[in-house]
């Protein structure tokens, strides 16, 4: 039964194995999930359809042809070679407005969730870590979580649009108001799992050891507590990218978020609800939208199971 | 369980008092002011009395202690007064809406039933498909019930319902006729036949709703299923010489609705704010319809009213999930 000659690391042959990282562990596991795996797949096609797309086709996609008669000749056509999945009202390529607008569509996503996990995880490992701050920046995480977020956002996109755009040009100040109103009103389930976290590992030996050697509060959160906190922090943000897509495209839905020339998925939608008679121009973006929300979640789901170390290795 | 709620009732003020805050100066700081949609060719001195008769020309805070004290105090007593015929609000002014001059509060009023009737008959639909759902898909894990179940329950929580209710419109009314797309708010149900039209036009956005609903509830009901299935006491129960019927029917499923019921009385004021968009797809001529069509025309005391309104919501249904909790599962002592 027990062998106390061999040492633990080297197998029935001798054999010594090469030291399993964490993050390898993680990717087995992760692998062992179909659906995860699935979503990945499309994620990556769907990331590189968007960025390698547009080198391989160049169709115009922004400026309205100014002839009107060619371009009236040229609306809501069917699908055909030069426009594989057809032309919109205005008679612009939808596959070249695809590309474009799923760009936008998912840097919104990725960006208004590092806003959202940066401000999550920094108002949580404050209210973990210093319990003076725990009871006043938990009650404010309860208030936004009583707020009536889509209303509120609304507000914010309707009556400070303007003036944002005013200030930082119409594409990007739509930019940073969407991705700034997101992160704002997303943060709080993230505070949340970080603040349980770091009050558990506030009370852990290895804390205790840094801090017996006069380790500053500084330090500590970032090397010790951090790492630590990183796994459900990455599960959520991968959630959180789901939740920010569908947010910026129900504010373009909603004709809130970008300027109506400037496509994003959510707005082509909403251009071409109110031309139901060509519902190809709709099925193509909302095709992608749902593909990609579905693909995150997945991709989510399996994370969690990847990074729960009580199912690894079962 | 009193003292509790009690306390929970008592910090809720501060809470509701702070949000109110937020939302009152969110709006009324916003760059575009009800005046600027005074025309300029009207004169300075009609501008000046126009701004007067809205009420904006006073210092903010004294604009904000009127609205809560009409949000508080004058309303509630018109309430009270168009119930019992009395007249307690002596004419005192009330929240008025700048763009229709109606009261804030007969508006909401006007454009609820709508809501109430399509997004309530959603949400009981929603409840009452997914728990079966989720507790078959428990008791036959990965069986092939299970696997569909949960894609599809994966489908319906990330597909945005914007687009399912626009594909639903494309299949049902766009090529086969069945539904109208559009809500009509003016339809009352009278006889057979308009009760017919009424729940012909109510089933497109309810579908919608329910679906996105379900799934989430159902996603919750399985996995609380699965958690109970293996305690110790199910193998007991078993052990004993029960029926599986009895067994997950009334030891599992009690156990495992504790979590479920509050997130469905959490999800309650969530389902306004999806709202927003459904009764968009639909033309349903709701409260989201209504917040929407305020904040485009700058009628600030309905957009403000309205967010507070479903903030109270919020507030009072998460108490109303902690009481729940409590109740329905006796290991939460909160003393």
């Amino acid at each position: 039964m027990t062998d106390t000659t061999r040492p633990d690391d080297v197998s029935a042959e001798g054999v010594i194995e090469a030291p399993r990282s964490q993050f390898r562990d993680v990717w087995d596991q992760f692998r062992t999930h179909k659906g995860a795996m699935v979503g990945l797949f499309v994620l990556v096609s769907l990331i590189a359809f968007v960025l390698i797309g547009p080198f391989l086709w160049s169709a115009e996609a922004l400026k309205v042809d100014p002839d009107p008669a060619k371009m009236m000749l040229g609306r809501n056509k069917p699908p055909s070679w030069d426009h594989p999945l057809g032309t919109d009202s205005v008679s612009l390529d939808i596959l070249a407005r695809m590309m474009l607008g799923g760009k936008v569509s998912l840097a919104v996503g990725l960006v208004a969730m590092l806003v959202a996990v940066f401000l999550g995880t920094f108002i949580g490992v404050l209210a973990g870590y210093f319990r003076r701050l725990d009871g006043p920046l938990m009650r404010l995480t309860d208030m936004f979580l009583s707020m009536p977020l889509l209303p509120l956002l609304l507000v914010l996109t309707f009556l400070y649009g303007p003036w944002v755009k005013g200030m930082l040009g119409v594409v990007m100040g739509s930019f940073v108001l969407i991705v700034v109103g997101i992160g704002l009103t997303s943060w709080m389930t993230v505070a949340r799992i970080v603040r349980g976290q770091v009050l558990a590992l506030k009370e852990r030996e290895f804390v205790l050891a840094a801090r017996s050697i006069g380790t500053p509060a500084r330090r500590i959160i970032l090397r010790h507590i951090l790492p630590n906190v990183l796994s459900p922090v990455m599960v959520a943000a991968t959630l959180g990218i789901a939740n920010a897509i569908i947010t910026e495209s129900v504010l373009s839905f909603l004709g809130q978020g970008f300027p109506p020339d400037f496509p994003t998925w959510g707005s082509m939608l909403n251009k071409a609800k109110d031309n139901l008679t060509y519902p190809m121009q709709m099925i193509w973006p909302g095709l992608a939208i749902s593909l990609t929300v579905l693909s995150v979640n997945y991709i989510g789901d399996g994370l969690r199971d990847a990074l729960d170390p009580r199912i690894r290795g079962r | 369980m009193l003292n509790y709620v009690l306390r929970r009732l008592l910090i809720a003020i501060p809470t509701l008092i702070l949000i109110s805050l937020v939302i009152f100066f969110l709006v009324d700081l916003a760059p575009g002011s009800p005046a600027s949609e005074i025309p300029l060719t009207v004169p300075p001195d009609v501008r000046e009395k126009i701004m007067e008769s809205l009420g904006v020309n006073q210092p903010v805070w004294v604009r904000y202690g009127l609205w809560m004290k009409q949000f508080f105090y004058v309303e509630p007593l018109y309430g009270i007064d168009a119930m019992f015929g009395t007249d307690l609000a002596q004419g005192a002014p009330r929240l008025i809406s700048y763009s229709s001059r109606v009261p804030v509060f007969q508006y909401i009023g006007e454009r609820l039933p709508q809501t109430l009737t399509v997004i309530g008959t959603a949400y009981v639909l929603a409840v009452l498909i997914a728990i079966p759902i989720g507790i078959y898909s428990a008791y036959r894990q990965y069986s092939w019930f299970d696997q569909i179940g949960t894609f599809v329950a994966m489908i319906g929580f990330s597909v945005p319902t914007f687009f399912t209710g626009l594909l639903l419109i494309i299949v049902f009314t766009v090529n086969l006729h069945w539904f109208p797309s559009i809500y009509n708010t003016s339809l009352s149900v009278t006889d057979w036949a308009s009760f017919k039209t009424q729940v012909q036009q109510m089933t497109l956005p309810v579908i919608t709703l329910a679906l996105f609903n379900a799934a989430e509830i159902s996603r919750y009901t399985r996995s609380s299923m699965l958690e109970n299935l293996a305690q110790d006491y199910v193998r007991t129960a078993r052990a004993k010489g029960m029926g599986e019927r009895t067994v997950v029917l009334k030891h599992v499923l009690r156990n495992s609705l504790i979590p479920v019921v509050t997130v469905i009385a959490l999800g309650i004021p969530t389902v306004f704010g999806g709202a927003i968009i459904t009764e968009q797809v639909f033309k349903i001529n709701g409260i989201g319809a209504a917040l929407i069509g305020a904040i485009q025309v700058n009628d600030l005391p309905v957009v403000q009213t309205i967010a507070f309104l479903t903030a109270i919501l919020i507030v009072l249904f998460n108490l109303v999930a902690d009481i729940l909790y409590g109740l329905l599962d006796p290991r939460i002592r909160y003393d």
